[in-house]
């Protein structure tokens, strides 16, 4: 449990609230924890000391849990991977290599049985995709107050510890899925192909407008559902967690390691799923339909 | 009056996403079991289809059950 | 929930670490494997070649067998046949020689009866004449009457 005072509303958004560094406005009016007040007089960049003040920095903030800890599991993968891509022998892999080649394999017959073109970034993608997500998602099974608690006693108030529930981490890799869709779909089909598969396609020519609304929708709709199945997830994942967590600590096992249990199923089939999806997306954008 | 919709509104997010899951999932897994049955071979190609789309589909009820939680505990 | 510039640095590093995956981690690894994979091919290739040599020794062997055995079995009928041959022709030379020493001691015989004869003739010839000489004496020139003699030995 968080505290002794704070009501179960205020534990839980305390626990989904982001170490956010941003920018005030101007005559913003600061609350501190006394309860005094006091005015900014010019736009100021700043740790957000509430909620509110992360909300209200706007778009010009930045979480640094979120970036923190997904940098640090991305660097971890990649660290890792390399080492095992710089020992690779041809010879009877050991441990860990080995590991890392059943990853492989597994990545690289689910490309090879989607995606039928020739391009060397897309196996990679896949495999950073799946990696990183899965690890990123790995950090809801840490139990939830252990990584806040120790933040708190270094002085940081504010700790989310799983990057996958915070909708900017999923969305900016839909957004690098999506560009990648746009960029591929141009380039194998140029402007005229893409636009003309935007605009004749489930209808014939006389129902322009109809096609391009709807496969607008369709394409728009590629990275944010990408982005929001995996942030859905984690989020409600990490909510239950938190949920669990309110219960007396006695009983909590009951319900936590169950979930917990399941949850290792979902983190391992979300982090497949947004590497399928992405391979799989990049795969229609280079078909001819 | 305010909690009791509240109240009303978590269960309804839960309870009607639970009933699109389970209608799913459940035509998904009967077909699975056709599927792994008429054809024994494929079931390993099956499966992976299999958990990609229990994915998918358990995916939006998911959703609502965190913010069922949400509106439920936190507001 | 916010959306802030944290989804542009999130976008930044994805790149960087789809960068580095593509660049430093992926083809290490998939040479490797399929240095191993053209490796382990060729050693089941090369065990598969040793079994089909290993089947064909065995046929050999088998094929050379039995023909050391055919051979084996015609030399034996050879010497057979050579050694009834030998002992058939030592039987021949055995027979002729048997022949040779009859014939021959029967020529020795033929010859000692002739002699025999001979020296007999003689005898009686010289034994008539003395009896001859005995009998007449002095009234017969023996250089006369010698061939009247000799007939007579002659036709004994």
């Amino acid at each position: 449990m968080a505290g002794e005072t704070i009501t179960t509303g205020e534990y839980i958004s305390h626990h989904l609230t982001n170490l956010t560094y941003g920018k005030l406005p101007a005559d913003y009016v600061r609350v501190d924890a006394e309860g005094h007040t006091h005015v900014l007089e010019q736009a100021q960049w700043t740790m957000a000391h509430s909620a509110q003040e992360a909300s209200d920095m706007g778009f010009m903030a930045i979480h640094v849990d979120t970036m923190g800890w997904s940098i640090f599991l991305g660097i971890l993968f990649c660290w890792s991977f390399a080492r095992a891509a710089k020992g690779a022998t041809v010879g009877v892999p050991g441990g860990f290599q080995n590991f890392v080649e059943i990853v492989i394999d597994f990545i690289d017959d689910n490309v090879k049985s989607i995606f039928h073109h020739k391009n060397p970034w897309v196996a990679p993608l896949g495999l950073t995709v799946f990696c990183w997500v899965f690890l990123q998602n790995l950090m809801d099974l840490v139990p939830v107050d252990w990584i806040p608690e120790l933040a708190k006693l270094m002085g940081i108030h504010y700790m989310r510890v799983v990057p996958s529930t915070d909708v900017n981490a999923t969305a900016g890799m839909a957004i690098g899925v999506f560009i990648l869709i746009l960029y591929y779909s141009i380039k194998q089909k140029g402007i005229g192909g893409f636009a003309a598969e935007l605009a004749f396609q489930p209808l014939p020519k006389w129902a322009l407008p109809f096609n391009l609304f709807l496969e607008l929708v369709g394409l728009i709709a590629k990275p944010i559902s990408l982005a929001l199945r995996l942030f859905g997830n984690m989020y409600a994942g990490e909510m239950v967690f938190i949920i669990i967590s309110l219960l007396p600590f006695y009983i909590q096992w009951v319900l936590s390691v169950p979930w917990a249990i399941f949850h290792i199923l979902i983190i391992t089939l979300q982090a497949f799923i947004f590497s399928i999806l992405t391979i799989v997306y990049i795969a229609m954008a280079y078909d001819k339909h | 009056m305010e909690a009791a919709i509240i109240t009303l509104a978590g269960a309804l997010i839960m309870g009607l996403g639970a009933i699109g899951a389970a209608v799913g999932v459940g035509i998904l897994g009967s077909k699975f079991l056709e599927g792994a049955a008429r054809q024994p071979e494929l079931i390993p190609m099956l499966r992976t289809q299999f958990f990609i789309m229990m994915g998918l589909v358990d995916a939006v009820p998911m959703i609502g059950v965190g913010i069922g939680f949400y509106i439920l505990f936190a507001l | 929930m916010n959306i802030n510039l944290t989804l542009l640095a999130q976008l930044i590093s994805f790149a960087m670490f789809v960068w580095f995956c593509k660049s430093f981690i992926w083809p290490p690894i998939t040479e490797a494997m399929e240095e191993r994979q053209k490796l382990i091919a060729d050693g089941l290739n090369a065990a598969e070649q040793a079994g089909e040599d290993l089947e064909k020794a065995h046929l050999e062997v088998a094929e050379q067998l039995t023909e050391a055995k055919t051979q084996a079995a015609q030399i034996l009928e050879q010497a057979n046949k050579r050694a009834s041959q030998i002992v058939d022709e030592a039987k021949e030379q055995a027979v002729s020689e048997g022949q040779r020493l009859k014939e021959a001691a029967q020529a020795d015989i033929d010859q000692e009866v002739n002699r025999a004869k001979e020296q007999l003739r003689a005898k009686v010839a010289s034994l008539a004449l003395a009896g001859a000489e005995k009998i007449l004496e002095a009234s017969i020139d023996e250089n006369a009457h010698r061939s009247i003699v000799d007939k007579l030995a002659a036709n004994l």
